[in-house]
C-alpha cells in the first residue's frame, strides 16, 4: 500500500526555536519538582486569615491564597464576572514562553505574570478571590489585548491572538507539552475544587420542616428514622 | 487566630528573622543576626536545587553556578517582587498565610514555603544565564550526550495547501484505521483518551475510581498506545515517506481521541465526571 505524498513547507524556525526554549524550561520545572507535593491547608479558606479589602473586578491580578494553591504563588486575572455571580480567571503560566496556541505572552517582564494560559480559565467564587491578594490590575491596553479575546470567546470556544504572541501548535500525541496540560489541569482543579464552596443540600425547599411545624406522631417509622433522638418528648398531635 | 499564631511565632525564636523581614521592606534593612539567617537559609537553598540541575545545563560543576549567600537571597527577593505593582509584595502574604492550619511549626511552614518560591528563582536564573546540556562549547563540554528533542516531528512544517486531495485521501485512510483501532480498544484506554479530548487530568479520582486504576497506569497506557499506533503504520507503509506516516499517524490519533470523546457523551457514568468537570472550567477550554 502507498500513502498519497502531502507535501509540507518548512517548519517555521520562530516555532522551532520558541519549542526549544520552552522544552528546557520545561525540563528545569521537572528538575526542580518537589519529592513529595506540598501538603495542602486544613484550614477551611473562609478562616484562612482577613480577606483583601479591594473589592473583586474584572481586570486584577490576583494571587492565590494557600489554602487554594499551596504548590507556589500562583496569580490570576480576573477576566469578568458569570451570570451566577462567580468569576471567570485565567491563570498565569508558571513557565515564561506560552506552550500552546491557547497560551499568550502578556508584555510583562516580571517572571511570574509573562504568559496567560487562556485555555486553562475558570469560574472562582467571590469569597475565594476575596480571600487572595490583589497584587496589581491589568492596564487598559492589557485588558483589551488580553482579556476582551478570551471573555469573547467563552462561548464559542478558543480565543486568538498573533501567531508571535502565542506558543506553537500542539497536535503530536507523544509531544511532552500534554504532560505541562496535565499538570496545569491538575491546577485548575485543585483551585475550583467544590469543597470550598459553600455546601449545597439536595433538599428542596417544601421538604423543609420549619420549627415550630406539626410533626408526625411518636413512634411512626418515618419520624424516628429522621429525626433521632432529639424530637423524641415531642407531645403527640 | 491570627494573635494565637503571632504567639506562636514570637515564642519560636527560629521564626524572629523571617518575622522581621515580613516587617521590614529587604533582608539588607534587617538586624546582622536575621540577614545572616536569611541570607544563609538562600545561599543553602540554591546551592541544593541548582544541584539538581545539572544535568539540564552545559556545566558540570555546581561551583560555576553558585551564588554567594547574599546574591541568592537577593535573587529570590528580586524574583519574588513586582515592580511598580500596587501590592508587589503580596508573595509575603503567601508565605506566612500558609502557617494558618498547618499541624506543622510555622517555622518549618515558612521555610518550606520560602524552598518553594526558591526553586521558582532558580529555574528563572538557570534558564536565563546557563545554555542547555546539549549545547556543545569548546571551553565547556556538555555533561552528557542526550538525544536531541524531536522538535521535527512534534512540530511539523504547515501543509502545502495546494496538496488538498491528497491531504483527504490521507485524512480518509486515516478514519479507516481508527475504525480498525476503536473497534478492539480496551475501555480503560477509550476513558483515557476521552479525558484527554476533554482536557480533564487523568489524576481525576472519579475518573481513577471508574477506571480502576492508578494514575501512572493511564499515563503508561496512553504512552503505549501512542507508541504502537506509530509503530504499526511505520510498519505497514514501511516503504513510504517518514514524514507522511508521521503525519497519518497523528491523524489516526486524533481521529481516535474524537471518537472517543464522541463514545464518552454515551457512558453514563463518564459523562457525570466530564461534566462535572466542565461546571467547574468555564466551558471554554479548548487548546
Amino acid at each position: 500500500m502507498t500513502l498519497p505524498r502531502v507535501n509540507r513547507d518548512q517548519p517555521d524556525p520562530d516555532q522551532t526555536a520558541h519549542l526549544s526554549r520552552w522544552l528546557r524550561e520545561w525540563e528545569l520545572l521537572q528538575a526542580l519538582a518537589p519529592d513529595t507535593p506540598p501538603r495542602a491547608s486544613h484550614t477551611p479558606l473562609a478562616l484562612a486569615g482577613a480577606a483583601d479589602p479591594n473589592p473583586v473586578q474584572a481586570g486584577d491580578i490576583r494571587l492565590l491564597h494557600p489554602a487554594i494553591e499551596p504548590n507556589g504563588v500562583r496569580y490570576v486575572a480576573v477576566l469578568c464576572q458569570q451570570r451566577g455571580g462567580d468569576f471567570l480567571v485565567a491563570p498565569f503560566g508558571l513557565l515564561s514562553e506560552p506552550a500552546t496556541q491557547d497560551e499568550v505572552t502578556t508584555g510583562r517582564t516580571t517572571p511570574a505574570l509573562r504568559v496567560l494560559c487562556a485555555w486553562n480559565r475558570f469560574e472562582m467564587c467571590r469569597d475565594d478571590l476575596q480571600r487572595s491578594w490583589l497584587a496589581d490590575r491589568l492596564n487598559d491596553e492589557e485588558c483589551h489585548t488580553l482579556l476582551t479575546p478570551m471573555v469573547t470567546a467563552t462561548a464559542t470556544g478558543a480565543a486568538t491572538w498573533p501567531a508571535d504572541r502565542t506558543g506553537p501548535p500542539l497536535r503530536h500525541p507523544l509531544d511532552p507539552r500534554w504532560g505541562y496540560l496535565e499538570m496545569e489541569s491538575e491546577f485548575r482543579q485543585r483551585a475550583c475544587r467544590p469543597t470550598r464552596h459553600g455546601v449545597v443540600y439536595d433538599i428542596g425547599a417544601g421538604e423543609l420542616r420549619k420549627a415550630a411545624e406539626t410533626r408526625t406522631p411518636y413512634g411512626t417509622p418515618a419520624d424516628e428514622d429522621e429525626d433521632g433522638d432529639e424530637d423524641r418528648s415531642t407531645p403527640h398531635a | 487566630m491570627a494573635l494565637s499564631l503571632q504567639l506562636v511565632w514570637m515564642t519560636d525564636r527560629r521564626m524572629t528573622p523571617w518575622t522581621e523581614w515580613k516587617e521590614r521592606c529587604a533582608a539588607r534593612l534587617c538586624s546582622p543576626a536575621s540577614r545572616a539567617a536569611l541570607q544563609s537559609f538562600g545561599g543553602q537553598r540554591f546551592r541544593t536545587l541548582a544541584q539538581r540541575c545539572m544535568n539540564t545545563i552545559n556545566i558540570s560543576d555546581v561551583s560555576l553556578v553558585t551564588l554567594s549567600d547574599p546574591d541568592a537571597w537577593h535573587l529570590l527577593e528580586v524574583h519574588m517582587t513586582l515592580p511598580d505593582a500596587i501590592h508587589g509584595k503580596a508573595y509575603k502574604e503567601w508565605l506566612f498565610a500558609r502557617t494558618a492550619g498547618s499541624p506543622d511549626a510555622p517555622f518549618d511552614v515558612v521555610q518550606g514555603g520560602a524552598t518553594l518560591l526558591m526553586r521558582s528563582a532558580v529555574r528563572e536564573h538557570l534558564r536565563r544565564e546557563h545554555l542547555p546540556a546539549t549545547h556543545v562549547s569548546a571551553n565547556q563540554p556538555p555533561t552528557q550526550i542526550t538525544t536531541a528533542p524531536c522538535c521535527e516531528e512534534w512540530l511539523p512544517g504547515p501543509l502545502d495547501t495546494r496538496d488538498t486531495v491528497e491531504h483527504r485521501e490521507l485524512q480518509s485512510l486515516a478514519a479507516q484505521h481508527a475504525d480498525r483501532l476503536f473497534a478492539a480498544l480496551p475501555r480503560r484506554l477509550k476513558m483515557t483518551l476521552a479525558a484527554r479530548a476533554c482536557q480533564l487530568p487523568l489524576s481525576t479520582p472519579d475518573l481513577l475510581e471508574l477506571a480502576g486504576c492508578q494514575c501512572s497506569t493511564l499515563h503508561g497506557a496512553y504512552r503505549e498506545f501512542a507508541e504502537r499506533v506509530f509503530d504499526e503504520l511505520r510498519e505497514c507503509y514501511r516503504g513510504d515517506d517518514r514524514d507522511t506516516v508521521s503525519d497519518l499517524a497523528v491523524e489516526v490519533f486524533n481521529d481516535l481521541t474524537q471518537r472517543c470523546g464522541t463514545w464518552a457523551e454515551n457512558d453514563n457514568a463518564l459523562q457525570d465526571i466530564l461534566q462535572s468537570a466542565g461546571r467547574q472550567d468555564g466551558g471554554g477550554a479548548t487548546v
